[in-house]
């Protein structure tokens, strides 16, 4: 038992070990980034795109979205459609990646796409790919959201299989015991109070 | 050293054992959108403020007075045209819609519920919140979560090391080159 416990902690943390470490250190960057990376300045553009002569009226969303994916094509937009909307004359789309967020402008029958480009460097970016949840937007997103779960149900196992190992490894266990009791407090005490209390 | 390290692993690994279900829990419920049945009430409240303030520092002051936890987000900041000030206050698990009659000196707030699943949303990475000075504590507990997680993936590698099999280390190369190659296709 204490073997297969010891097990599943070693190897889940070694499979996920860089996952993991990405994790803990954009979520740093979240809190602290902005102290060493400054922000990049949007970028304007407009482009032909000569799909777009055909495109959507106003009403139609579902040509919308298929426009807003030719402009991608056509224009190599990194990332996944986040936003789509009606804003007269025309449509706006957002397509978001990491590295880089795009706001696409265009009017219904008419070839100019104007683009609104937030290029992000590398901490911006590892703060964004902390971000990245939910399975649309493509097979690299799906297997992405996929790591996104076993690193979560990891974190569940790891807590649970450590306490279980430090059990069997320890005789003296006052130590432990105040940390495990102390922590499990402060954090039960927390959501209860956040979600019951005043 | 090792078993030095060993126990280091192990002492802080129980300190933060708690914050990783919470991260492990609130992770997955991002991932799928998760979200509870909100339910909503409603109450009154009297509450001063400075009249001769912006609507931002009339709302703070208005949210102090009243004891709401949370973050106003500047742009629920507004006035109606009966000139009561209206903002929102959002904390884990929970918003207040307030608004608040300088005249009158009093509130309306309406609250709305969100349950614990939210709460734990709420508690993934929060450093502080207004009116809530302990909040604080909460926000070290995360930091010192983040920096456990980073010393345990070394000190995990390091002590396995001496006794690592071909599996493990397939593992570690091959789960690290995967997650590599995902985070360079959503880069």
């Amino acid at each position: 038992m204490y073997k297969t416990i010891r097990w599943i902690h070693g190897q889940l943390a070694l499979a996920l070990a860089l996952a993991v470490l990405m994790y803990a250190v954009s979520g740093w960057f979240i809190e602290y980034g902005r102290l060493f990376f400054p922000q990049t300045p949007t970028v304007n553009e407009t482009h032909n795109v000569a799909e777009l002569s055909a495109s959507a009226a106003l009403e139609d969303e579902g040509a919308a979205r298929r426009a807003a994916f030719a402009i991608r094509d056509a224009l190599d937009l990194p990332g996944r459609l986040v936003e789509i909307r009606a804003q007269a004359p025309g449509w706006v789309a957002r397509f978001a990646s990491a590295s880089q967020r795009t706001r696409v402008a265009w009017s219904p029958g008419r070839p100019e796409v104007r683009l609104e480009i937030r290029p992000a460097s590398f901490g911006p970016s590892l703060t964004t790919l902390h971000r990245v949840h939910g399975a649309s937007g493509g097979p690299a997103y799906f297997l992405f959201a996929v790591v996104v779960d076993l690193v979560g149900v990891a974190m569940i196992l790891y807590a649970i299989t450590g306490v279980i190992l430090w059990w069997k490894l320890k005789r003296k266990k006052r130590l432990g015991l105040s940390l495990l009791a102390a922590s499990s407090a402060f954090t039960l005490g927390w959501i209860a109070v956040l979600a019951w209390g005043p | 050293m090792k078993r030095r390290l060993l126990d280091l692993h192990l002492y802080l690994g129980l300190l933060c054992a708690p914050y990783l279900v919470v991260y492990g829990v609130s992770a997955i419920s991002f991932n799928h959108d998760w979200v509870t049945t909100p339910w909503t009430s409603e109450w009154e409240a009297s509450a001063t403020g400075n009249s001769s303030a912006t609507d931002a520092e009339q709302a703070d002051e208005v949210q102090r007075a009243l004891g709401l936890w949370g973050f106003i987000p500047a742009k629920s900041v507004a006035r109606d045209e009966a000139s009561r000030l209206s903002f929102v206050v959002n904390r884990p698990g929970r918003s207040y819609r307030v608004s608040w009659s300088a005249q009158q000196s009093s509130a309306r707030i309406e609250e709305t519920h969100r349950g614990v699943v939210d709460v734990l949303r709420g508690l993934h990475g929060l450093r502080r919140m207004n009116g809530a000075p302990l909040s604080v504590a909460w926000g070290l507990y995360s930091e010192l979560s983040v920096w456990v997680m980073i010393f345990a993936v070394a000190t995990g590698i390091y002590l396995y090391s001496s006794r690592g099999d071909w599996i493990g280390w397939s593992l570690l190369g091959g789960g690290s080159a995967v997650f590599a190659a995902l985070a360079v296709a959503v880069w």
